[in-house]
Formats: structure tokens, C-alpha cells, sequence
């Protein structure tokens, strides 16, 4: 089956928490290939936004679509939102490969068993291959010797390092970034860059929150702007990074550039 | 254990206990416990077999009822809770006969009890003080019995008696020589030995199992046993066997058994054997 | 100190010791594999979403860690034993006496008084894991149960096992008490042997060596096992 060109679709998406709305009505669409850097001050809603596209929150209204198929959502009793089919959100997270900003590498497995469990116990493949895989991806993200050590051995750097190659061992549509480099050392935040700028160089479809402005604008193909739950820009780098038609949007660029 | 933890398990297993077992009503067989852990009473061999003068007594009380007599061994903790519960039928474990057990079980009349008597030093000039009557049951007092019971007050009129605190020894001295002795207490029993070894108190009270062994050693070497053994009253209702309180016609059974034991003197016998003197009621 | 009466064999009392020794193991054991059942019962009950399961965990907790061992004991015993004679009677009209089961009665005594403190064990160490843990596994599509097999239940281990090794050392000495419903152990024999015998300090004693044997033997067992379950961690 052809891959489908939408990627990844969401629609009006809103989240409250209690009696505070965070997200007021957020759309995207991200087309195979495309890079799409999600910028924004703190409380802008950014990192919820991301996390309610595999469901590790749960939206209050909106729709979201992963490679065409809708994930679906019901009201539980007290009329909250609440997923309707697991087993579907459950295949649809492994076909988006999230990198969190805290790496939640699992601290119990080596790096290798790190990268290796979700091929094998969610796609059950068999070990063999998926430990090919895993150590062709480790040195490509430039940690293959690290393969038996435990994630508590490692540098921030090296572990969000062994973050992305965890995801990228899923095969996964989309990627997902949330903050990757915020907790980091600013010394270890480059090799992190770099593989994710080699990512998207490769073709993939990337969604990245973040606050690495030099990232977003040399590598993304669009640029998201959201201030208080809601877009207020969205185009290429070039314009927003340029001549942003939203105002606060300057304000927010001049101060942290 | 405690005690509080205990009264109240007792209880709470009597209310919970079911009331009404279809039984053996004409209780052709009985089912005994026994502790097994209670020398010379009742208590368990180097191969395990249960021995002891309950054991011989109960084997010689179930001839007499014509009764097919089951004996187990169960731990003190919990043999009363167990027996209302039905696990068996009867408790003989050297178990004394008091208004609190007397709440939750019945009892059968006395077996046995541990009479108490004075103890003095051999060369003391009570050494050879004895009364008319060898036993008094201070709870029937008959005219021989008070007449002895006024020679003890005389005898000891002025002394310095040791006791353990907290006894029924204690209780008996109060109440019947409180005014005419001087009565001192001790937190233990060797204590109390030690100061009658050295002179500082003139006598001492105690139960016959303790003196009986002692005397017998080289501890007790320098003691004889003077006066009447005595039982009953502030000593207590003595021994008895430990029944359910619904099953009253087999403590009589019990009773009228005990009664022929005692009256042919295998009771006597049998105590003579495993304390070393006569425990056994009368 | 008698020497001769711990003799193996009909003479003395060596082979009763030890075998009182095996049935304590033998109780503790099994209650307290039947404890980490019933506190990870309860342990989930304390964290699910719905009152009435939290409330009921609750309450097990608390009256079960506010009333002495030994009630505890009784309870269960005679009130299980209660409920087999009402139930035998009532259904099928069986009158007399039922001895429950007594090895049975003692694991589940001791398993119910040692699984309320594992449900506290428990509980705290599942909410010890970090949430980004669960959300990794969650975000690379595990279903709740591989969340479980894979993840939350060896890093629960983890944070567990300080407390489930002292839930261990507890139902180790709580099987002292079990002499009650009429199960022979250590403490029981010990007490035969010292009341038949009169010499209790022997007695004791052996019966303190057994112990100390059985609570250091689990203790290097629960050593290794806190070593194998930290093993990706580096301070601790």
C-alpha cells in the first residue's frame, strides 16, 4: 500500500485541564517529508499539544488522523473524554515514535535492550533481525560501543541520543519531538542536533517542539508559532523567522534571538 | 501473651462458636486435650508420645466412664477458644479451676491441686511443727480443720513469713495471718530463698511443686516442710477437667469418675508417682 | 546445658527441632507468597480510579495493621471455621465438626496480617516509578499488560524489595503465633521440649538459633535480589 501524503492530521484540537483551557483549537498537517518546528513561550500549550497526538493526553474535542486512519474518542459517564479503542491508539502510537524531553530511557535494560524492546514486543519481530537493526542504529546515532551499558552510565547527551534510535527502531510514519534538548548540558545539546538535522535530511517526517532556534529555522519546512492555546503564526522559517505577520510572535523572536 | 488478648479471644470464640452440635450425646467417645508441654502434669517424650499423670489419669478416668478417649496434644494458647469450637470435647492440662475461665467453660469437681505449705530452716525451733490434720481444704472448714488452722495462727503469732508477691499464697497470708505475723513479700521465689537460707526471715510459703524438688536438691539441702498442706479457699479451686459449657452432663460423667478415682486412691497413687506427694483433691 | 537431649532420633530432640523448623519455613513460605497476592490486590485497589475498591483497601489496612498477630489468627480461624460449618450445614445439611485444613488455615491466617503490610509496600513502590517510565512504554505502543510485564513491574521490584524483605522477616516470626490452631513449629516444639524436659534455656536457645539460621539465609536471598533488580541504577 502507498504511503498516504497526510502524514499526520489534526483538527481543532482543544484540551482543558479542569477548569483551564490549554489548547484552543490547534490544527496541523504534516505531509510525508515535512519538518515542522512548533514554537512558543512557556504555558503556550506546545509540549501538550504534541502529547495529545499519541494520546498521552487526551483531548477534549478536535480529530486526529494518523497515515488517514482517525483515532476515535468517546465520553466516559461524567462526560470526559476517554479512549474508545485501545488496541487502535496502541497501534497508531507505534506508528509515531515520540522523544521525550527527560529521554525515559528504561533504566532497568541496557541501551541495546532499550532499543530492541518495542520491535520485539509490540511488533513482535523476531530478535535476530531486530538486533541487527537496533546496532546499525546505535551507530548511526554514534553509540554503538555503548550498546550493554545501562542508560545510567550515560550523558544526557548519549542518552537522548539512544532516545532516537529507540524511536527510529519502530520504523515509525512520524516523529515526534518534545523538547528534546532542553534538559541538556549546552555542550551536549550539538550531537543531539546533529542527528536530528541528518533525520530530516533523510527524508523524514519530523515534528519538533523546541526552543533551538537555529534548528527551526534552517531545517523546518514550516513553522508553528502558538501563544496561549492558539496559532498565531504558521509559515515558512523564512517568513516567520523574517517578517512574522503576528506581533507577538516578534516580540517572543526578539526576545530570545 | 497478653492477657487482654487472650480474654478476649476467649470470648470473642464463644460467641462465635456454634452453639449446637449434633454430638455423641451418650458420649461413648471423647476427645481430650492435653498441653504436652507442662511437666510432670502432661507432657511429651524424646519420641514424641504424650506422657504424664493427666495422661495416666485420663486413660483411667475413660475405663470408668465405658468411653473410647482420643487424646491430642493442642497449645496453651488457644485451648479454650478450640475447644468451644468443637475440636474436641475436653481439656486436662493442668488447667486451674477460676470464676474468669469459669465464665466461658464449665469445669468438672477437682482432680488435683498443689497444696501449699511452710517451709523452715532444719535448725530452726519450728523444725518440728505439725498440726492434727496433714491436709486442710480451707474451703469446707471442718472442726479439726479450724482447730488446726488456730494452731498455725498460734505458731507463727510474732514470725517473719516470706512470700512471692502477687500469689495466692500471698492472698491466704493476709487474710488468716495478717494481723498476727509479719508478712514479707518477694518479687521472686529465689529471692525469697536465699533470705530464708540466711536467717533474715523466719519462714516462707510456698506451693508443694516447688519445695518437693527443691528440698530434694542441694539448694534446698537446710529446709524442711513444716505444718498442714493446704488447698482451697484463697488457694484456689485446684485442677479440674475443661469442658463446654452446653455439655454439663459430661462434666458430671467426669465428676461421678473422678470421684470413684479418688475414693479407691488411684488419684493418690498416680500423684505419688509423677509430683512426688500427694496432689491429688480430696 | 544438657547436651544428650539434643540427640537425633527417639532419644532426643534434635529431629523434632528440625522438623518444626521446616514446617516454620514451609508456612512462611506459602503465606507469604499468598501475601504479595493479596497486596498487589490491594494495592491496586488503593490506586484504582473508583472510591468504593479504595475504601474497601482501606479498610483492610488499617483494621488489619491496627489489631495484634495473634487476634488476627483467631479470627480468621475460628471465623473461617464458622463460616465452613455454617456453610456445610446450611447447603448440605452437615452437622459436626470440620477441621479446616490447618496447613491451609495457617498460610491464610498469616498471609492476610502480612499482605496488608505488603499492600503498603507495594502501593508506594508502583507510585515510586517514574511516570515518564509508563509513558515511554506507552508512547512506543505497549498494551497495558506488556506496560506491566515489562516495565512498572521490574522497576516496582526495585523500589519494593526493601520493604517486601521486611514484610519477609515478619511472616518468618509471625509463624511463632500459629501454634494456636495446632500446627507444630518451631516455637510450638520448642515448648513441648522445654515444658517436658524442664530445661527451657536449651530449648530456646535452639529455637533463636533456627530462626537467626532462617532469617539470615533469606537475607542474603533478598540481598541478591535487590542487587539484580538495581542493576541499571547507579547510586543505589
Amino acid at each position: 500500500m502507498a504511503e498516504p501524503a497526510q502524514a499526520l492530521v489534526v483538527e481543532d484540537l482543544h484540551k482543558s485541564f479542569g477548569p483551564i483551557e490549554v489548547l484552543k483549537g490547534v490544527s496541523l498537517q504534516a505531509r510525508n517529508h515535512d519538518v515542522i518546528s512548533i514554537i512558543g513561550s512557556s504555558g503556550s500549550g506546545k509540549s501538550t499539544f504534541l502529547r495529545c497526538i499519541n494520546f498521552l493526553e487526551i483531548p477534549n474535542s478536535g480529530r486526529i488522523s494518523v497515515g488517514g486512519e482517525e483515532i476515535r474518542v468517546r465520553s466516559d459517564r461524567a462526560g470526559r473524554p476517554v479512549i474508545a479503542d485501545h488496541r487502535q491508539v496502541e497501534r497508531l502510537r507505534a506508528r509515531l515514535g515520540m522523544v521525550f524531553q527527560s529521554f525515559n530511557l528504561w533504566t532497568h535494560m541496557t541501551v541495546l535492550q532499550n532499543v530492541m524492546e518495542g520491535p520485539a514486543t509490540v511488533l513482535k519481530q523476531p530478535k535476530p533481525q531486530v538486533r541487527e537493526r537496533a546496532m546499525a542504529l546505535l551507530d548511526k546515532v554514534g553509540i554503538a560501543e555503548k550498546h550493554d551499558a545501562y542508560p545510567s552510565e550515560l550523558s544526557g547527551g548519549q542518552q537522548q541520543r539512544v532516545a532516537i534510535a529507540r524511536a527510529l527502531c519502530m520504523e515509525p510514519q512520524v516523529l515526534l519531538f518534545d523538547e528534546p534538548t532542553s534538559a541538556l548540558d549546552p555542550e551536549l545539546v550539538g550531537e543531539v542536533l546533529k542527528v536530528m538535522r541528518d533525520l530530516a535530511a533523510e527524508g523524514r517526517t519530523m515534528i519538533v517542539v523546541t526552543h533551538e532556534m537555529g534548528f527551526a529555522r534552517e531545517v523546518s519546512s514550516e513553522v508553528i508559532f502558538l501563544h496561549n492555546g492558539q496559532v498565531e503564526e504558521r509559515d515558512k522559517p523564512s517568513v516567520v523567522f523574517g517578517n512574522a505577520k503576528s506581533e507577538r510572535c516578534r516580540q517572543f523572536l526578539a526576545s530570545i534571538l | 501473651m497478653s492477657r487482654p488478648v487472650a480474654l478476649l479471644g476467649m470470648i470473642l470464640s464463644a460467641t462465635l462458636a456454634v452453639p449446637a452440635l449434633a454430638q455423641d450425646q451418650d458420649w461413648s467417645t471423647i476427645r481430650i486435650a492435653t498441653e504436652g508441654a507442662y511437666a510432670p502434669w502432661n507432657f511429651t517424650d524424646a519420641s514424641g508420645e504424650l506422657v504424664g499423670f493427666e495422661l495416666d489419669l485420663a486413660r483411667n478416668l475413660c475405663e470408668r466412664m465405658e468411653a473410647e478417649c482420643e487424646i491430642v496434644a493442642q497449645a496453651w494458647d488457644g485451648i479454650i477458644p478450640a475447644l468451644q469450637a468443637g475440636k474436641y470435647d475436653a481439656i486436662m492440662a493442668g488447667m486451674s479451676i477460676t470464676d474468669e475461665r469459669k465464665e466461658v467453660i464449665t469445669f468438672s469437681r477437682d482432680y488435683a491441686a498443689t497444696p501449699a505449705k511452710f517451709v523452715v530452716l532444719k535448725d530452726s525451733p519450728m523444725a518440728d511443727f505439725s498440726t492434727e490434720m496433714e491436709r486442710i481444704n480451707l474451703a469446707e472448714v471442718s472442726d479439726e480443720e479450724q482447730a488446726a488452722v488456730g494452731q498455725l495462727v498460734e505458731q507463727f503469732r510474732g514470725m517473719s513469713i516470706g512470700v512471692q508477691t502477687a500469689t495466692t499464697h500471698e492472698n491466704f497470708l493476709r487474710e488468716y495471718l495478717g494481723e498476727e505475723a509479719d508478712i514479707r513479700t518477694y518479687d521472686t521465689q529465689e529471692n525469697l530463698d536465699l533470705d530464708l537460707q540466711a536467717g533474715r526471715v523466719d519462714a516462707a510459703l510456698a506451693s508443694m511443686s516447688y519445695w518437693v524438688p527443691l528440698l530434694e536438691g542441694d539448694d534446698g539441702a537446710e529446709f524442711t516442710m513444716v505444718g498442714p498442706a493446704m488447698t482451697g479457699g484463697p488457694f484456689g479451686e485446684g485442677v479440674g477437667v475443661g469442658i463446654r459449657m452446653e455439655d454439663q452432663a459430661l462434666a458430671d460423667k467426669f465428676t461421678a469418675a473422678i470421684d470413684e478415682a479418688i475414693a479407691d486412691g488411684t488419684v493418690k497413687e498416680l500423684a505419688e508417682e509423677w509430683f512426688g506427694f500427694d496432689a491429688s483433691a480430696k | 546445658m544438657d547436651l544428650s537431649l539434643l540427640v537425633w532420633g527417639d532419644a532426643g530432640w534434635s529431629d523434632e527441632m528440625l522438623r518444626g523448623a521446616l514446617m516454620t519455613l514451609a508456612v512462611a513460605t506459602a503465606a507469604y507468597a499468598f501475601s504479595i497476592l493479596v497486596g498487589s490486590l490491594f494495592a491496586a485497589c488503593k490506586l484504582s480510579s473508583w472510591l468504593i475498591l479504595r475504601l474497601l483497601a482501606d479498610v483492610y489496612t488499617t483494621v488489619v495493621r491496627g489489631i495484634p498477630e495473634l487476634l488476627i489468627i483467631y479470627l480468621v480461624f475460628f471465623g473461617g471455621g464458622v463460616l465452613l460449618r455454617s456453610v456445610a450445614s446450611g447447603i448440605f445439611g452437615f452437622e459436626g465438626y470440620i477441621d479446616p485444613p490447618l496447613f491451609v488455615t495457617g498460610l491464610v491466617c498469616i498471609g492476610v496480617s502480612a499482605g496488608a503490610y505488603n499492600t503498603e509496600v507495594i502501593r508506594g513502590a508502583v507510585q515510586a516509578v517514574p511516570r515518564g517510565q509508563i509513558e515511554a512504554a506507552k508512547a512506543i505502543g505497549m498494551s497495558t499488560g506488556q506496560r506491566f510485564w515489562r516495565v512498572l513491574l521490574p522497576q516496582t521490584a526495585r523500589y519494593a524489595l526493601p520493604g517486601l524483605g521486611n514484610v519477609w522477616q515478619l511472616t518468618l516470626k509471625e509463624t511463632s503465633l500459629i501454634s494456636v490452631i495446632g500446627l507444630v513449629e518451631i516455637m510450638r516444639q520448642a515448648a513441648v521440649a522445654a515444658g517436658s524436659t524442664k530445661e527451657p534455656f536449651t530449648f530456646y536457645l535452639v529455637a533463636a538459633v533456627l530462626y537467626l539460621g532462617l532469617t539470615s539465609l533469606s537475607n542474603q536471598g533478598f540481598r541478591r535480589a535487590e542487587v539484580w533488580a538495581n542493576r541499571g541504577v547507579r547510586y543505589g
